[in-house]
């Protein structure tokens, strides 16, 4: 009997042994390898996934969606994860054709080209990514069923609904919903957001396992941007402006149209332009917003700002006696289209666009003798400066150009300031020259401005004021000059610009391109109503084919758009007799 | 009320609790990981744990049956059971349904569950030796080898040729013990364990005595996965590419076989480190990287999740219920009792032993379930089985006195 005890407590001793053997391994594994372990394992099943930021939408001034972005799943698969379901090879068939029938509708792809996919051995992406939220639903519900081991990708896609509305201001986003043209380029840090990341972990077929320990930081989606343009009235000054360009063979018509009471730009388009409801649309010549990207000499429109420029500057008084305009007091030969042999008197230089007035006008500000000395000249360019010229406006669209202005140093008063005083020797985009016209309404600049307001994610939404304007002109100077053109219009040659029952105030220019040889640059200058303007209208309408003057071509276009867009801002034309 | 009647009839006085409360303490964590090892990750079998339970209990009654009906009721019919059972294991290949792993283990039931005799086998060859031992005891004579040996021998033949490797081994260490502690010479039961120490690499050398996936499964474990990706490494730097080429394919082929169960499982329970990742987000095993991970691996799963500490616990509890087992040896008067309860310590110890050194990488591959804590009715009901003869045997040495 005790031989026996023993001999159980020597198995049991032995047994126990093992055990501690065993406990001793587990300490070595557990312990001794566990940050190799642990290491590969990480590396094995740890995923990182950037989780993409949603996009802020544009509006227009009233709301209207110019840009969104739509929610999308890409759906992916590596077909052995889906392969490896089908329970035995014959049911293979069978099942890869069910996903297929079932995914075929949602992906927009022929059910043969998924079979053929599904039975491959790539991964491969399915079809088109899905973007109808009710599609997405369904999607959504047949991810742990059928379609366990297919992955879907979550993303967005940008859309704009305008079409070519405002195209190439708007511009567009790269295939990572990088803004690349336009708005969407110049905004980009207000849309983009903040991308948030998720980390995960995988099963031994790289697709994810659903538990706890998934951290996410998520993403910040982008602010909504409300814009001072009007989609609609976009769409107008689109569909007249290609009919100017068509009419007249032009190489190309930009329109800009302002408020000028707080300098909101409502629509600001340049043909040819951009469709981008076509993704294929991406051409170079139509991306640019010239707008802003394009510089051409102003010409006779700017001869109403330089006759507020000498009132404002003393050279001249309203009701002053007449100038001689038979020619220029200097040593240059200026030309007038319609010489005068009678002195005219200050309305009678607008009417007339009479080159050698203005000539006359200006350079009342440096003595002859004086001809080069620039310092004299520093008021004149200095309120250049203060009409927004020869500087960027700021708005959010890359790649403006500043304008072109003489440097001061370089300025004289018989080519300077004397070709200033008739808008040559100046380059000016349509905005800066829509946001100098805008002055001739109270006197005031005001910078031109695309952003009305900011929206977040969570709804708080701020608007952003319009600045109260710098003084450049004493109001009762600008409203005898918009007194002026109104006339110039009312006699001029173009029957069009002529509103029945609105009073327009205008004023073409035709001037020389300084850098192309022989090539025109008509344009217009409209405000509307004369007598109080809430619309600045600029036609642009570069190298026209077949006609003399702006009369002919910037003019008409301006009529046409003015007949469209007033009754749109709620005036009411009369009757035409 | 029968059963009432039945209930109060049991003498809850003698239960001996050192060996029900370790065992209770391995079902539950068995049932923990089980439920961890098989939670949803789509398309998994979620009603393995209501199964799991569900054999549990059923071994529980078994328990109680046992006990109920008395050790002298079982002694009687050792042999019977023994039997039955090797006639069962004979006929298998008549009875059985091909598996996954090309071997016939199983006997399917209605209702889709199924029955793997062996199991049951290694409790009747301890019913059966002790049963033989009882009366013969091993004198110092080979002859009184012959009849223990055949006892074990036929039945191991018949579940090694199925096969099923693990549970034949186990059959060794049962074998070695109750001859040990029926009084064999030192001197032989060494001389037998050497001729198996011998015998098992033989085995794996003479071509034919072991299936192909057996001794790749040995290859795996003689030179693991990470030692092989060293040795391509250094293959690679010496710019011998064609043979680090075939090593790499022969590295992915493994790891698409057999040898990465227990690579992956030795990763799972290093990765667990000292206190584990958590129940339930282990990504060895939520990442469905170990199969079998709520049967045979389940250690691995452990390892992941509690870490040291729930492994240690583990081995702690197998370390209170086997000196629970022989405790219960120890103090009964009773031959049968005595060589029962050692059969059943050696049964359960020498299986977790196994099963533990598998999981860890100290022992190759074969199929072997963790007593009490893997998923298996046939196992758990037959572990029950065999604690329910011990619990038998507790009681037993109050009513029944005799003197030597």
């Amino acid at each position: 009997m005790q031989r026996s005890r023993r001999l159980v407590l020597q198995l049991g001793a032995l047994l126990l042994l093992g055990l501690l053997a065993l406990a001793g391994r587990f300490a070595w594994v557990a312990v001794g390898t566990h940050d190799v372990s642990k290491t590969r394992m990480d590396r094995q099943s740890n995923r990182i996934e950037e989780i993409e930021a949603r996009r802020g939408s544009l509006f227009d001034r009233h709301g209207r969606e110019l840009a969104s972005s739509v929610q999308t799943l890409r759906v992916e698969v590596l077909p052995k994860n889906l392969q490896q379901r089908a329970e035995s090879p014959e049911e293979l068939t069978p099942f890869l054709a069910e996903v297929a029938d079932f995914l075929s509708p949602l992906v927009a792809a022929p059910r043969e080209d998924l079979i053929r996919r599904l039975s491959g051995t790539k991964w491969t992406t399915l079809g088109q990514p899905v973007a109808d939220p009710l599609a997405l639903d369904e999607l959504e519900r047949e991810r742990r069923g059928l379609l366990y081991g297919v992955d879907f990708r979550p993303g967005f896609q940008r859309r704009y609904p305008w079409g070519s509305a405002a195209g190439n201001v708007i511009g567009y986003v790269s295939h990572e919903s990088v803004g690349v043209a336009g708005i969407e380029a110049g905004l980009d840090d207000m849309l983009a957001g903040i991308d948030g990341v998720r980390r995960f972990r995988v099963d031994h077929l790289g697709r994810e396992v659903v538990d706890r320990t998934a951290v996410e930081v998520p993403a910040v989606d982008g602010l909504d941007v409300t814009l001072t343009l009007d989609a609609r009235l976009q769409q107008i000054l689109e569909e007249e402006a290609l009919v100017a360009m068509n009419s007249t063979d032009a190489e190309g018509v930009t329109v800009v149209a302002m408020d000028p009471r707080t300098g909101d730009v409502l629509g600001m388009c340049s043909v040819p332009g951009l469709d981008l409801s076509d993704r294929t649309d991406r051409s170079k010549e139509g991306s640019v917003c010239a707008a802003l990207q394009e510089v051409y000499p102003p010409g006779s429109t700017f001869k109403p700002l330089m006759m507020a420029a000498a009132l404002e500057l003393g050279l001249a008084h309203l009701d002053g006696p007449p100038l001689d305009c038979r020619e220029f007091l200097g040593p240059r030969t200026i030309r007038d289209t319609h010489p005068s042999s009678e002195p005219l008197d200050l309305e009678e230089i607008i009417v007339h666009s009479s080159n050698i007035g203005m000539a006359n006008l200006l350079t009342r500000l440096v003595p002859l003798d004086r001809a080069h000395d620039y310092a004299l000249m520093r008021p004149m360019y200095e309120l250049l400066g203060r009409l927004g010229l020869g500087r960027r406006t700021g708005l959010p669209v890359p790649a403006e150009v500043p304008g072109l202005v003489t440097p001061l140093h370089r300025w004289s008063r018989n080519y300077t300031l004397a070709s200033v005083a008739f808008g040559q020797e100046l380059g000016v985009s349509a905005t800066q020259m829509a946001a100098a016209a805008s002055t001739l309404l109270d006197g005031l600049y005001r910078p031109p401005r695309l952003v009305h307001g900011l929206t977040d994610g969570e709804g708080v939404s701020l608007k952003i004021p319009s600045t109260s304007g710098v003084h450049v002109f004493r109001p009762e100077n600008v409203r005898r000059i918009r007194g002026f053109m109104a006339r110039s219009v009312d006699e001029g040659t173009c029957a069009e610009m002529r509103i029945p029952g609105i009073p327009v105030a205008g004023k073409t220019g035709t001037a020389q391109c300084e850098t192309k040889k022989g090539a025109e640059v008509h344009s217009y200058v409209a405000l509307a109503p004369a007598d109080d303007p809430s619309l600045t209208l600029v036609v642009v309408v570069r190298e026209p084919q077949g006609v003399r003057y702006a009369s002919q071509s910037a003019a008409p276009a301006a009529g046409r758009i003015l007949r469209r867009l007033l009754p749109y801002l709620g005036f009411s034309l009369a009757d035409e007799e | 009320m029968i059963f009432e009647r039945w209930f109060k009839s049991l003498k809850w006085r003698h239960v001996e609790w050192p060996v029900v409360l370790p065992a209770l303490g391995l079902m539950c964590a068995g049932l923990l990981f089980i439920w961890s090892a098989t939670l949803e990750s789509g398309g998994s079998d979620s009603d393995l744990l209501a199964r799991q339970v569900l054999f549990a209990v059923l071994g529980v009654v078994a328990v109680i049956v046992v006990c109920r009906l008395g050790m002298g009721w079982v002694a009687d019919r050792s042999m019977l059971f023994y039997s039955i059972l090797l006639g069962v294991l004979m006929l298998l290949p008549l009875l059985s349904t091909p598996s996954s792993v090309g071997s016939d283990r199983w006997i399917t039931l209605p209702f889709g569950f199924k029955l793997q005799p062996s199991e049951f086998m290694k409790v009747g060859l301890v019913l059966a030796l002790a049963r033989h031992l009882q009366h013969a005891g091993v004198t110092n004579t080979w002859r009184s080898y012959v009849s223990p040996f055949l006892l074990t021998a036929v039945p191991w033949f018949f579940v090694m040729r199925q096969p099923d490797l693990g549970s034949s081994l186990v059959m060794l260490p049962v074998f070695l013990a109750m001859v040990w502690v029926s009084g064999a010479r030192q001197r032989h039961v060494v001389m037998v364990t050497a001729a198996v120490a011998v015998m098992l690499p033989l085995a794996y050398l003479i071509p034919g005595v072991l299936e192909p996936y057996q001794k790749d499964r040995v290859d795996a474990f003689l030179t693991p996965i990470p030692s092989r990706v060293a040795e391509a490494r250094g293959m690679r730097e010496r710019h011998e590419h064609m043979a680090a080429r075939k090593l790499e394919a022969e590295i992915s082929e493994l790891k698409r076989g057999t040898g990465y169960q227990q690579y992956y499982s030795v990763v799972a329970v290093g990765s667990g480190g000292l206190t584990g990742v958590g129940l339930g987000v282990g990504i060895q095993n939520r990442g469905n990287r170990l199969p079998v991970r709520h049967s045979d691996f389940i250690f691995a799963v452990i390892g992941e999740e509690a870490g040291l500490m729930g492994s240690l616990s583990v081995v702690l509890l197998y370390a209170a219920l086997i000196a629970a087992i022989l405790g219960v040896a120890l103090r009964t008067r009773e031959p049968f009792g005595r060589l029962v309860c050692v059969g059943v310590a050696a049964l359960i110890g020498g299986q977790a032993l196994l099963n533990l050194g598998i999981a860890t990488g100290m022992l190759p591959v074969t199929g072997l379930p963790l007593p009490l804590v893997s998923y298996g009715g046939s196992s758990i009901m037959a572990t029950l089985i065999a604690l329910g003869c011990v619990l038998a045997v507790g009681q037993r040495r109050v009513d029944v006195f005799f003197e030597e």
